[in-house]
């Protein structure tokens, strides 16, 4: 219940800018960053360029790849670690009965 | 993060033995519909820097990195029981890595997660972790870039942990604020402190005759801005995931998993 408005202030923070920014293009930042670049040395060109590019949208199955893959690392750790601790108190009781010590 | 990627061979042994030509056809279904095409990235865009700064940057990341992985040694032989909770700092750096979030400026940035890894383990840590995260968004998503690999590394993997994890350490010896406030000031500043490294790389790189000083102020509009938003938003997340992590007792040192935790887990 303590996270509910954490986690509501969280979800209003994501979806603010949509109201706030009218007509906002949504760009990433680093667009902005290479005109900056281009601005103040416009002569400059990337001396070196990695061989292949995925477009937007395999970029975004990439990204939700990364994404997908995080959240499975990140599950079975919780899941082992509550896992672990399950079994770590269900022996606990199993082995001294008398003694229940809050773990 | 480290753990999981060594125990990959099992698993693609796992998958193999039950289909092998599946992985096949997957993969050059991948590689044919990927074609190249143009679009920038979020971290110091691939030749984007000098050649003698990219040299620079990347010798002045290798001892950090150094240090990282024998951290993280320490950490483990310490306590194998740490490694899941480690796994679980590099995936969480990992997901909001890949999180396009909106800002109020009107354009995307990405949040770091470096700051809870180093709130866990000390600095350290991150310069290894992160340094995995950008090694495959470079190789994969063609997002930052192998030659901007050290700069990049350095702003998000050594300069945002180490003020993330400064700050919290000093807030927590002082005891004034309530350690969530702690654990999200810690983490927005580091955030912040990221993109004004990012921004002195490039003033560094890129400047007129007016000075660095006013390419920084011109590169800080640009990223500084944006990620403000953002810091604050990674802040509020890495507090619920901190909390979470607390409630569940992965961080109690009574309990058994964290037993020698106090020997390794810092630093």
């Amino acid at each position: 219940m303590k996270y509910l408005g954490l986690l509501f202030l969280f979800l209003l923070l994501l979806f603010s800018p949509f109201f706030w920014v009218k007509n906002g293009q949504f760009l990433g930042s680093d667009d902005q960053m290479i005109a900056v670049i281009t601005e103040i040395k416009p002569a400059y060109h990337p001396w070196f360029s990695w061989w292949w590019r995925p477009k937007p949208e395999v970029a975004g199955l990439f990204f939700s790849l990364q994404v997908g893959i995080g959240a499975m690392v990140f599950g079975i750790g919780m899941g082992h670690h509550l896992g672990f601790k399950k079994g770590y108190k269900s022996a606990q009781r199993a082995l001294a009965p008398r003694i229940q010590k809050d773990i | 993060m480290l753990v999981y990627l060594a125990n990959v061979p099992s698993f693609l042994n796992l998958v193999t033995r039950v289909n092998p030509k599946i992985i096949k056809v997957i993969v050059w279904v991948l590689f044919i519909t990927v074609l190249p095409d143009s679009a920038y990235a979020m971290h110091i865009a691939e030749g984007f820097l000098p050649a003698t700064q990219c040299a620079f940057w990347s010798i002045l990341v290798i001892p950090f990195l150094l240090w990282g992985f024998s951290s993280i040694k320490k950490v483990i032989s310490c306590n194998p029981q740490l490694r899941t909770l480690l796994a679980m700092a590099g995936a969480f750096t990992f997901i909001l890595s890949a999180l396009k979030i909106p800002s109020l400026t009107g354009s995307c940035s990405h949040p770091t997660g470096v700051g809870l890894g180093a709130i866990l383990f000390g600095p350290a840590v991150m310069s290894v972790l992160s340094f995995l995260v950008l090694i495959f968004q470079a190789l994969l998503l063609a997002h930052g870039g192998i030659t901007t690999l050290g700069a990049n590394t350095f702003s998000m993997g050594v300069i945002g942990p180490l003020i993330s994890f400064l700050i919290y350490k000093g807030l927590t010896s002082v005891k004034i604020v309530k350690s969530s406030f702690t654990v999200f000031l810690a983490t927005v500043v580091g955030n912040v402190m990221t993109y004004i490294t990012t921004s002195w790389q490039l003033a560094i790189a890129f400047h007129s005759n007016n000075g660095i000083m006013a390419a920084f102020i011109k590169f800080a509009s640009v990223l500084v801005i944006t990620q403000i938003p953002i810091a604050i938003s990674e802040g509020i997340l890495s507090v619920l995931v901190f909390n979470l992590l607390t409630t569940y007792g992965f961080c109690n040192p009574n309990y058994p998993h964290n037993k020698l935790a106090s020997k390794g887990a810092s630093l």
